[in-house]
């Protein structure tokens, strides 16, 4: 049991965190030439890898690290809106985005906010966040199935990835955000919970690497 | 927290849940990318045909272009340039001695020669660009057409126009390429159909012209799926440069039906 929450620990804290440092590292050497979403994905990646870091730091001085949580969550929320909205540029899903996206900033914050909310695990806001995302990036496949002249370029093929990445990472860890918001008291489903989220972020780096590497302006 | 076992119901949640949402997932994303491989290479296909039927359109414009050329050059050979080198032959053999003692007049002769290269001259002027249609329109220019014809091969070629103001409002480009088709369509009746009767009937459709021409010959086997020869291809050619449309109708023993629409106002479609 031991052995496997050492490895859970290794997993979670130092693999898959640093795993992100390579879309990082592709979409910085690119970032000149990325679009605008693209460029948005890039900080995501950075905020992700930064705030890993951070959280694998004060959890190895055993520090209570689910403040870094509610910030990622926050800021996590404001890149990828960002991004959906360089690509729903106009319509009814930019609109529904923003209305979105704006409500639950203020849910986030009133919900960090309150009284001891913020060195527990943001379930809520997290579970929110991935419906909000997981519609947004089955409205990118529904819109570009629409439109009809739509044409496949290298740039549209990474979005492709892009949006891929992002409905397999949320559409998977929904569930586990929910279960997350039960009383947890099995550490065994606690470190399953974990590594199964872990392993989906993890698909979810592969594809943006991907989408970065084969990006061609 | 306390350490016990696995709860199985939990973990079947977890399980169910996150495989469950994975796998339709990744149906979404399949089924997308396999819908927008098929639309792209419908679209590339439709792009070939489309380059190949406009690569077609053109060979077909350039081929005629060169049996016109080879066509004048064969009657500018055989008539106006065998008749005057008879004539220069003949001018250098001209002795007014020896004509003045033989009581011959030659110079009746020569301006009967000349005249025959002047007729010559003008008939493929004539067939090059038609004077009438300039001048009187496009339903005179026919006629005359028809007329010529009909006399010379011994068919009866009629022309019936039901809008004669409108067809005088066609442009001159649009009257000449329907002139041209008109005759390329004359031309292969009589070549290929055996027929007995042709007509011409013009109508107007709204802000269009209509020009159905029909023969009752042999008609063209294989029906409307008959390989285009290079004749319906400058059909074709030159109804799609003047923004017009067509309709073919014919099969073994149906005779010919062709059946142009064409603008009246400028809209040339420059392909």
């Amino acid at each position: 049991m031991s052995s496997i929450k050492d490895l859970s620990i290794v997993y979670i804290g130092y693999v898959v965190p640093f795993s992100g440092m390579i879309p990082l590292g592709i979409g910085l050497y690119k970032f000149r030439s990325l679009e605008p979403g693209l460029r948005v994905i890039v900080c995501y990646l950075l905020l992700s890898v930064a705030c890993s870091i951070a959280g694998s730091v004060l959890a190895s001085q055993n520090i209570n690290n689910m403040p870094v949580a509610h910030v990622y969550t926050f800021l996590e929320l404001i890149l990828l809106s960002a991004f959906y909205m360089s690509i729903f540029r106009q319509g009814f899903f930019r609109y529904l985005i923003t209305l979105l996206s704006m409500a639950l900033l203020v849910f986030l914050a009133a919900d960090t906010l309150l009284p001891g909310r913020i060195y527990r695990f943001n379930n809520n806001g997290k579970s929110l966040e991935a419906l909000l995302f997981i519609l947004c990036s089955v409205g990118y496949f529904i819109s570009a199935l629409d439109h009809t002249d739509h044409k496949v370029t290298k740039s549209s093929r990474a979005l492709t990835y892009i949006n891929a990445g992002l409905l397999l990472y949320f559409s998977s860890s929904l569930i586990l955000f929910i279960i997350n918001t039960i009383d947890v008291r099995y550490v065994s489903i606690s470190i399953l919970v974990w590594d199964m989220h872990a392993s989906f972020l993890l698909l979810m780096f592969v594809l943006f690497s991907r989408a970065l590497w084969k990006y061609k302006a | 927290m306390e350490v016990q076992s696995l709860d199985g119901r939990t973990l079947s949640i977890i399980l169910l849940g996150s495989g469950g949402a994975l796998l339709l997932s990744v149906s979404v994303i399949l089924f997308f990318i396999r819908y927008q491989r098929k639309t792209q290479l419908q679209k590339e296909q439709l792009l070939k045909a489309e380059l190949a039927f406009k690569q077609q359109l053109l060979y077909a414009n350039i081929r005629s272009q060169e049996e016109e050329r080879v066509r004048l050059s064969k009657e500018l050979h055989d008539h106006v340039g065998s008749t005057l080198s008879v004539l220069r032959f003949m001018i250098d053999q001209f002795d007014p001695v020896f004509s003045k003692q033989a009581g011959q007049d030659p110079l009746n002769t020569y301006k009967e020669m000349m005249d025959g290269v002047i007729d010559d001259v003008r008939h493929i002027s004539h067939a090059m660009a038609p004077p009438g249609l300039a001048l009187w329109g496009l339903q005179e220019a026919v006629s005359a057409l028809c007329e010529k014809i009909g006399r010379s091969s011994g068919k009866d070629i009629s022309v019936i126009c039901k809008a004669p103001e409108l067809v005088k409002q066609l442009p001159f480009d649009h009257a000449l390429a329907l002139y041209r088709v008109i005759q390329e369509l004359i031309t292969n009746t009589l070549k290929h159909a055996s027929a007995k009767t042709m007509t011409v009937v013009m109508d107007s459709e709204g802000d269009r012209i209509s020009v159905v021409y029909s023969d009752d010959g042999v008609g063209a086997a294989g029906g409307l799926n008959t390989t285009k020869g290079t004749g319906i291809q400058n059909i074709e050619n030159r109804l799609l440069m003047i923004g017009g449309t067509h309709r073919i109708k014919t099969g073994p023993g149906q005779g010919f039906v062709l059946a142009m629409h064409v603008p009246v106002t400028p809209n040339i479609n420059k392909t």
